[in-house]
């Protein structure tokens, strides 16, 4: 009765089993990307008990450079840089994880009916991702922040809405390729039901890609976000947030003041390594026959 | 099927996509959550004024008027006037496209002079330290935001070394006579070697960076591609006869594996388009992307439809292009 949790809890060994045989490579950057991304969950969680200021706080000199003090220097309002960026990690982070969790739900219900029942509603489907597809997303969620207004949710739901797409493209063609593999045949023959199928057979495969999925989709989420912060878009201040914070210490970039531009910078290029080492490294790991074949 | 009915049909074809997407447009425009005018405006302006811009737009009107006058005037090449310029938005248009056209195929050629080398020597020297390094390189550019490397070539090549302009398209007192309104191509149709240079140098930072942040998706697609060639049958075939391995990495293997790299090469060019924004932000440049920041910013509502109108096409006419030119590419190709 429990084959739900069962089925989980054995791709789980499966994981540990195909992780020995995957190469050095692949190892490392499971490990690395691992390592890099449980340092923003922990900002995420504790950021605002470990920083050393109130990130809000404009409480020091300002545009102080980099010091034992304030180690990553002070703003252009006399605010701890260091302190901001460690908290915004949640604004930035938080936002784009809303954000693969709305897309990858739609894109799994409609992907996953797409690829199951063919026909006409797949077709329609397909002629209206694949339009969606070709766009430029960026600009979708540009315009979607404008309509919709500034805040949280809203830079969230235009991100989602502007990955959907992808997701779609990847759900369908997983569902198709699941459909016609062979053992689901035979376990249809030797008189497994549906229910038994999903949860013994696709589950354990879908969650495997959704891992690789949904890290590619932090990744592209958390640039979204600096990107629109950047463009002035992002999460109104003073809440920190990386491209925002980014876009303001721009404007003293010419008067040499460059640690406002390298280190909210840096804290996004950590978030993206972080993610993408995850995901190339997991998706290696996952795919042993596409490894050997390569 | 004959090529030149899969030209007929692949055109066709791009019909309803591109309907797909201007319906889109208009639906986040004026469907969403309610009336946009209210949403651009806000309530601060008095309610006559308001009145007036809606009846101005024809926003009065019902929705599915609205939707076949804006598919009418499109058929006619008609954006609309700006709110903000009052002049018409396809002018506008005109005036800043040359700098994005020019910045973008500027980026793309350094994008595919750079990646697609990288790609075809990692492939054939398979797990090797060059192989190693350019992953890990690509891998590190590929969460390198463009934004923050922009920023950083400004400050190092141009603020600290002085080797290049970081913004702008030309510099004071730039002498030109303009053809096509892309400053390389109309200096060397005039022979302005003096502008040619200046412009060059200008474009530089802003196609390095566009380049730069597109190699990692070329240089890997290049690479799987060879590879994939590269243990085909008629590779093996080809090496027996004794064919100098030279000959089979160019004219056997490289050819093939060309073929995916030009059909992504649209993936590259969207995903460059969307980046426009932010980098002709960056370097002061007047193109779409700055037009559509600068509606954005002011709430011209015209423009900003007008402007996604046009990315919709650029992207609509690029993919079908690049459809028909793989099929004439590929003579295996089943229509």
């Amino acid at each position: 009765m429990s084959g739900g949790s069962k089925s989980l809890f054995r791709s789980g060994i499966n994981f540990l089993e195909l992780f020995k045989a995957a190469p050095r490579s692949a190892q490392l950057m499971v490990i690395f990307g691992g390592i890099l991304d449980l340092i923003l969950v922990i900002f995420i969680i504790f950021g605002p008990n470990i920083v050393p200021y109130d990130p809000l706080a404009m409480d020091h000199e300002t545009l102080l450079p980099p010091s034992k003090t304030n180690f990553m220097g002070t703003d252009n309002l006399g605010r701890d840089l260091f302190s901001r960026l460690v908290v915004a990690s949640r604004y930035s982070l938080g936002i784009s994880l809303i954000a693969v969790g709305v897309s990858l739900v739609i894109g799994l219900v409609l992907g996953s009916a797409s690829g199951f029942f063919g026909g006409t509603l797949d077709r329609i489907l397909m002629l209206f991702m694949d339009a969606l597809y070709i766009f430029p997303s960026f600009i979708y969620v540009l315009i979607m922040v404008v309509v919709l207004g500034p805040g949280l949710w809203q830079t969230a739901l235009a991100i989602s809405i502007g990955r959907i797409p992808y997701n779609f493209r990847l759900i369908r063609s997983l569902t198709i390729s699941v459909k016609e593999r062979g053992f689901i045949e035979a376990e249809r023959v030797i008189g497994a039901d549906n229910w038994h199928i999903i949860r013994h057979h696709i589950a354990p495969y879908y969650i495997s890609i959704l891992f690789v999925t949904i890290s590619l989709g932090m990744a592209r989420g958390t640039l979204a976000i600096a990107g629109l912060g950047f463009l002035g878009l992002g999460v109104p201040p003073p809440t920190p947030e990386w491209g925002t914070d980014l876009a303001s210490g721009r404007a003293f970039l010419l008067s040499g003041r460059w640690w406002l531009v390298v280190f909210p910078g840096l804290f996004v290029l950590i978030a993206m390594l972080g993610f993408n080492l995850l995901s190339e490294g997991l998706d290696t790991v996952m795919n042993p026959t596409v490894r050997r074949l390569k | 099927m004959k090529l030149r009915y899969y030209v007929i049909f692949r055109l066709l074809l791009a019909i309803p996509t591109l309907f797909i997407l201007l319906t889109s447009v208009f639906g986040i425009m004026h469907i969403l959550p309610g009336d946009p005018i209210v949403i651009m405006y806000g309530d601060q302006y008095p309610t006559a004024y308001v009145d007036e811009i809606r009846g101005k737009l024809g926003l009065d009107r019902p929705v599915w008027e609205q939707y076949l006058d804006f598919l009418k005037d499109l058929s006619r090449f008609n954006l609309g006037i700006s709110m903000i310029y009052k002049v018409p938005v396809i002018r506008k248009v005109q005036d800043v496209f040359p700098t994005t056209l020019e910045v973008a195929l500027g980026g793309l050629s350094l994008a595919v002079i750079m990646g697609v080398p990288i790609g075809v020597i990692s492939a054939l020297k398979r797990d090797s330290f060059f192989d190693h390094a350019t992953r890990l390189l690509t891998l590190y550019l590929h969460s390198n935001p463009g934004f923050w490397l922009a920023l950083l070539f400004q400050l190092v090549l141009g603020l600290w070394l002085g080797l290049v302009p970081i913004s702008g398209r030309s510099p004071p007192g730039f002498r030109l006579t303009e053809i096509t309104g892309m400053y390389v191509l109309d200096s060397i149709l005039t022979f302005n070697f003096k502008a040619l240079g200046q412009s060059l140098s200008y474009l530089f930072l802003p196609c390095f960076v566009i380049g730069i942040t597109s190699v990692p998706y070329l240089s890997r697609l290049t690479r799987a591609a060879m590879l994939n060639i590269l243990g085909d049958d008629y590779i093996t075939t080809a090496r027996a006869k004794g064919l100098p391995s030279r000959v089979i990495t160019y004219k056997h293997a490289f050819r093939n594996a060309m073929l995916p790299v030009i059909t992504s090469v649209g993936g590259s060019f969207t995903g460059l388009l969307g980046g426009t924004v932010i980098t002709e932000r960056i370097f002061a440049l007047p193109g779409l992307g700055s037009l559509l920041m600068e509606a954005l910013t002011s709430r011209d509502f015209t423009m900003i439809q007008g402007v996604v109108t046009i990315y919709a096409l650029i992207v609509v006419v690029m993919n079908t292009l690049l459809d028909i030119v793989y099929a004439l590419a590929d003579p295996r190709v089943k229509y």
